[in-house]
């Protein structure tokens, strides 16, 4: 499995949507409600599947899980 | 003063803070009534102490107690604070003894409810605090949720509020509060849960001679609801100092119920 599908599984499992609804590329605002909480509980279920440790501060920027997955790329291993 | 012309002159707080004491700590209504002007009084007294520190910078040390019990934390903690006593003190308080621990708390921006001339204050306040922190407000926003995440694994500490009502959230949990269920903004019992930091109860109350540090017991986040056994501590600290919160007046318990 692709890095891009496993961060679309743990995103979907995240915010309780079926995997399909994520489309890599479409803003994760348009699939359902994010609130202020959201994004940490991703970031967090991205840091404990990939052993990364997402930067707070690009992750405002991400849109899509393809953004999400580009920057659990690059982002430091632990 | 302003407490007392707050006390009566407004009738509908007063109507819902005595409301609030009778039934949660079963005052008789003239004890009820003489809690309520205490937590107006408390309330007022944070503005004043604030103002009378931001003019008088050299005194602020001084003011602060040796707590007699001072918590030991090392670690990442979250601190949870209430609108109680001095909670901007309590803050100052804490940085002062730990060193670095980040705010969370509104941003005063176009969309904080605040009439302007409270907001032009707050504002001046939080500059203030800012400066003497040496950090800047971590807002409440997906993106400063996420780096107070970063930061609490990093090994640094945040302080916050826990008694936000559920309603103004949106994110909240029910627990229970003196027998009866409240809805509370469930922010603080998901960040120690994805930071593994416990949460410390911390206040701090004025006295003539200084503020003093109170605090509850760490709850860990590992426990069955950190939320409930949070708000636990803080129950045990306002049923020994009701007239220093300043919910009571502003919260009627049937206000907190919100729909899920």
């Amino acid at each position: 499995m692709s890095s891009l599908e496993r961060t679309r599984m743990v995103v979907a499992g995240v915010l309780r949507v079926s995997p399909a609804e994520l489309e890599p590329d479409s803003p994760l605002s348009e699939v359902t409600t994010l609130d202020s909480l959201s994004l940490a509980e991703i970031a967090s279920a991205l840091d404990d599947t990939f052993g990364v440790r997402l930067p707070s501060a690009e992750l405002g920027e991400v849109r899509s899980v393809r953004d999400l997955a580009e920057l659990v790329e690059r982002s430091p291993r632990r | 003063m302003v407490a007392a012309s707050v006390f009566i002159g407004d009738r509908a707080r007063r109507r819902a803070g005595v409301q609030a004491l009778t039934d949660c700590l079963r005052m008789r209504r003239s004890q009820a009534l003489r809690t309520h002007l205490g937590a107006l009084r408390s309330e007022a007294l944070e503005e004043a102490d604030c103002a009378y520190f931001i003019a008088r910078p050299d005194r602020l040390v001084s003011a602060f107690r040796q707590a007699t019990d001072e918590p030991v934390d090392d670690g990442p903690v979250i601190y949870a604070t209430l609108h109680f006593g001095s909670p901007v003190l309590a803050y100052l308080d804490l940085c002062r003894r730990r060193g670095v621990i980040w705010m969370i708390g509104r941003p005063l921006d176009a969309a904080n409810p605040m009439e302007s001339a409270k907001l032009d204050w707050a504002r001046r306040k939080v500059a203030w605090v800012e400066a003497l922190s040496g950090r800047a407000f971590l807002g409440t926003d997906a993106a400063a949720i996420a780096a107070a995440r970063e930061r609490l694994l990093a090994g640094e500490s945040v302080f916050t509020p826990f008694d936000v009502p559920g309603d103004v959230a949106t994110r909240s949990a029910a627990v229970e509060m003196f027998s009866r269920r409240v809805h509370l903004a469930a922010g603080v019992e998901i960040l120690a849960r994805l930071t593994r930091a416990p949460i410390r109860p911390i206040v701090a109350i004025s006295r003539p001679d200084g503020f003093a540090l109170l605090h509850g017991a760490r709850v860990e986040p590992a426990v069955a609801s950190p939320l409930r056994s949070t708000m636990e501590e803080f129950s045990s600290i306002i049923r020994r100092h009701p007239e220093e919160w300043w919910m009571w007046p502003y919260l009627s318990f049937g206000a907190l119920e919100v729909p899920s």
